[in-house]
Order: C-alpha cells, then sequence, then structure tokens
C-alpha cells in the first residue's frame, strides 16, 4: 500500500500528523513534509486512518493491486 | 416609512438571477427565531436537509452588517470546495478598518492568494504544532492557575472567571505585554464583537489600533524581544520589511480572531460536559481521550460563519453566482452535513475518522488552530482534574447565542 499527498491542497491542519506523527512528518510551517510514501503491512491501520483525518481530502491511499481510492 | 414599503424594498433587494424558490429570510442572528426548547445548532442542522443553497435576504453576520442579502451553501461538499477555490470565493471583503475610516487590511484574513501566500508563509512557523508545543508548560500553567481561583467555592461564571480570562492569557504573551493590561484587552474585545452599538464597536477598534500603533513605534526604537512584533519586525514580505500598518493589521487579526474564539469553544464544550456528567466520568477515568473529545466537540459545536464575496460569475451548486455578491460560509453547516458524518448531531468521541472543518478549509485555514486546540485541550484535562462533577447551575441561563462566534454568553457552573 502507498499513500500520495497532493501537496498543493494541504493548509497545514496537521490532522495527519496527529494520527501518526511518524508517517505524516510536518515542516516548519507545519503542513505536510512528504508527497508519497510506501507503507508497511504493520502501519496499514495508522495510515489509512491519518489519510481519512485530513478535512482537506488531501491524500490518497494507493492499493497494491493499484486500484486508487480516496479515504 | 410603512411596513408595506420596507417589504417592497425588500423584494427589490432580490436579484433577478435568484431564484424565488431559494429565498429565505432567517434571522441568523436572533434568539427570537428560535423556539423554546430549540438551539441554533437543531435550526442549522435543519438547513443541512434542505436546498444546498439559498439566498438569504435578510442581513445574517454581525460586526460586519452587510444590508444586502446573501447566498448561504448548505453541504459540507460544497463549502469545502467552495473555501478551496479563493479565485471565485474572495477575501477581499470591506475591511475592518473601515469602521474607523482608514484602509488596512486584516492580514491575512482580508487577502487573497496569491498575496495572502507570503503573509502565511511569514506567519505559518509562528504558530506550527512544534511552536504550539512548546507553549504547553506555560499554557498548562496558566490555566492550573485560574482554576485554582475557584475550584474550592463550589462554583463559578464559567466565560467570565476563566473562558475569556485564559486565552487572553496567550495574547499577552505574544504581544509581550504584561497581564495588568488583560481587563482592558477584554472590554474592547466585548465592544469590537457583542456590543450591539456600532459606534461603541468603532471606537474600540480606534483604541485597540492606537495602542498596537504605539506599541509597535515603541518596538521599532528599542529592543526586539520574542514577541510578534518583533518577529514582524525582523521578518521580510516580498524582499522588503513590513510597514506599520501591515504590522498592524497582523497584530489586530490576532486580537480579534484569538480571544473571542477560543471563549466561545470553551463556553460550548464545558456547557455540553456539564450537561452530561457521564463524559466527565468517562473523560475523568481516562483523560487520553480528551484530544479527541475535544475535536468531537469542535466537530458537533462549530462557530464560526464568514461572508467571501463572488469575485467573477460563476456557476455553484446549481445557481448563478454574480461577481460582487456575498456568499456566506458557515462552519456549523459543513461539520453536521450527513453526507459527511454519520448522525451528525450525535457527540461520539469514538468516531474513527472526524475530518472536520470548524477551523475552516482551504488557504485560509485557522492560522490559530493548533494553539485553539491545545488550549482547549490543556483547559479539559486540568479541569477535569480539580473540579468535582459540575452541571449549570439551577434556573440559569445557559442558551446558546447564535451569530458568530456562536457562544454561551454566562454559564454558570455550580459542584
Amino acid at each position: 500500500m502507498k499513500i500520495v499527498v497532493a501537496k498543493e491542497k494541504c493548509v497545514g491542519h496537521a490532522r495527519c500528523h496527529a494520527v501518526a506523527e511518524d508517517l505524516f512528518p510536518l515542516d516548519d510551517s507545519g503542513y505536510i513534509a512528504v508527497t508519497a510514501f510506501d507503507v508497511t503491512p504493520a502501519q496499514e491501520s495508522l495510515a489509512r486512518r491519518g489519510a481519512r483525518a485530513c478535512p482537506e481530502r488531501a491524500i490518497t491511499i494507493v492499493e497494491d493491486d493499484t486500484r486508487e481510492r480516496k479515504p | 416609512m410603512t411596513s408595506q414599503t420596507v417589504i417592497a424594498d425588500q423584494a427589490a433587494a432580490i436579484p433577478p438571477h435568484v431564484p424565488a424558490d431559494l429565498v429565505r429570510n432567517y434571522d441568523l442572528l436572533n434568539y427570537a427565531m428560535l423556539g423554546p426548547d430549540e438551539d441554533v445548532y437543531d435550526f442549522l442542522s435543519s438547513l443541512t436537509k434542505g436546498p444546498r443553497v439559498f439566498y438569504n435576504a435578510t442581513p445574517c453576520v454581525p460586526v460586519m452588517a452587510y444590508s444586502s442579502g446573501m447566498w448561504v451553501l448548505t453541504r459540507g461538499e460544497d463549502i469545502r470546495t467552495a473555501l478551496q477555490n479563493p479565485q471565485i470565493f474572495s477575501s477581499a471583503t470591506k475591511p475592518l478598518s473601515a469602521v474607523i475610516g482608514e484602509s488596512w487590511n486584516l492580514i491575512p484574513i482580508e487577502l487573497d492568494p496569491p498575496t495572502h501566500t507570503k503573509y502565511r508563509a511569514l506567519l505559518n512557523p509562528v504558530f506550527a504544532p512544534m511552536k504550539m508545543k512548546k507553549m504547553e508548560d506555560q499554557l498548562r500553567a496558566s490555566a492550573v492557575s485560574y482554576i485554582e481561583n475557584f475550584a474550592h467555592k463550589g462554583g463559578c461564571e464559567f466565560v467570565a472567571d476563566f473562558g475569556k480570562r485564559f486565552p487572553v492569557h496567550f495574547f499577552m504573551n505574544l504581544m509581550g505585554l504584561p497581564e495588568d493590561n488583560a481587563a482592558q484587552f477584554i472590554q474592547w474585545e466585548e465592544d469590537v464583537l457583542h456590543s450591539p452599538d456600532g459606534a461603541a464597536g468603532a471606537r474600540a477598534v480606534r483604541n485597540i489600533a492606537d495602542f498596537l500603533r504605539t506599541l509597535i513605534a515603541a518596538k521599532r526604537k528599542g529592543a526586539l524581544g520574542e514577541d510578534i512584533i518583533s518577529y514582524c519586525l525582523k521578518g521580510q514580505v516580498e524582499g522588503r520589511s513590513l510597514t506599520d500598518d501591515e504590522i498592524l493589521g497582523i497584530c489586530m487579526l490576532q486580537f480579534i480572531a484569538g480571544l473571542d474564539t477560543v471563549t466561545a469553544a470553551l463556553g460550548l464544550q464545558f456547557r455540553y460536559l456539564a450537561k452530561n456528567p457521564a463524559l466527565q466520568t468517562q473523560l475523568r477515568a481516562d483523560p487520553s481521550l480528551i484530544p479527541n473529545a475535544v475535536e468531537e466537540l469542535l466537530r458537533r459545536f462549530s462557530i464560526i460563519t464568514v461572508p467571501k464575496v463572488v469575485a467573477r460569475d460563476a456557476e455553484w451548486a446549481g445557481v448563478s453566482l454574480k461577481a460582487g455578491e456575498f456568499v456566506i460560509f458557515s462552519t456549523p453547516l459543513a461539520n453536521l452535513d450527513a453526507q459527511e458524518f454519520d448522525r451528525p448531531m450525535d457527540v461520539d468521541i469514538a468516531r474513527e475518522s472526524n475530518p472536520h472543518t470548524a477551523f475552516f478549509a482551504g488557504p485560509h485555514r485557522c492560522l490559530g488552530s493548533h494553539l485553539a486546540r491545545r488550549e482547549l485541550v490543556i483547559a479539559m484535562e486540568e479541569w477535569l482534574k480539580r473540579v468535582p462533577e459540575f452541571r449549570i447551575k439551577a434556573g440559569a441561563d445557559a442558551r446558546i447565542a447564535p451569530g458568530s462566534p456562536i457562544c454561551v454568553p454566562y454559564p454558570p457552573l455550580t459542584w
């Protein structure tokens, strides 16, 4: 599973970071510092919750079979 | 003027492109429109089940009392995507400074991207989550000192004794001011945001502006510190230093946006706790649930409504918007929409996800949101540690007041 962040939609709510601060690091402005990353099976549940927490709907979960879906 | 001419004038004010079946006349600032057992959230919830958008012919935003009608979006998705689209929904409404005959902007809230973005880049690091975390101990000590003033007294006037005082503490600190000025600031804030007398509101804006201008001038001459005026004096936008009016616009916005909003949210959250002792018990037993409880109460009791102005003609939510018209953005409507949240009127602190927009969406996401969250969590944690089961004082008026912010003016608590 992969997480893809539409960085241009990030406005710094930092809710993803509040759920999983290691998966969703922030820059000095408090905006998301990553654009895409692979998620290990052990992290999947946390990564999904972080993605679903975004009020801007800026975070997409890409499943391993390449089906894309919004959280 | 007869009542007939008033009605005729109102009818004439409705532009011809507004469909007649979408015209409403809700007085969104007035208790009188609510039933005896109804609060403003019941009413707002009902709007999320009506048309996607309607045109309210009655003015419905305080402070900036526009006389014309306004479009109101009622669905979470429409509100979110519109807020993400400042090209159409502009924040360049009439500046607050116009009430005192001046023309500086509240920065950055009265600006649109790309200008807005440059000021946000300057200010974001000041209010970033990591920065607010460093304030934690100081905020906690402040909350504790206020609570200990009345914890042993068996009751308090929540807003006067705590809700107003606690957020002012941070503001004084931000401005590098001693707390001696707190009472004066609270009075000015009350006049700007709640006085029914427009002249009193304008006088308070003048007083605050004069105070801040004197402070800025003094900082320019003296040594710079860790306060926000010093930060602005050191900072740059577009490769140049900021003017006094720009710094004034930044500080004035901190004052207007940072004090009353937290007070209102505290009042609503503690009113809910007071009416729900089982939730108090649950949170006392497991304080790790408090951050989620605060988020859920922010969603269920969102407080802010702001107008934006249509920058160019556009089709939106099935209607034609014309340049220059106003559109109302209500965070309660966005967060009580059943298409976005299951059982939206229920307070459920165990929601699996809670992507609410109590702090708005799009580039104007509340700059102080991370501070506000921290203040709300700290207040609830320290309060529940020190005050036994509390409730609203019998016979007291703890009604929720419509407006922006929606608030509970004087909830007296007892324990």
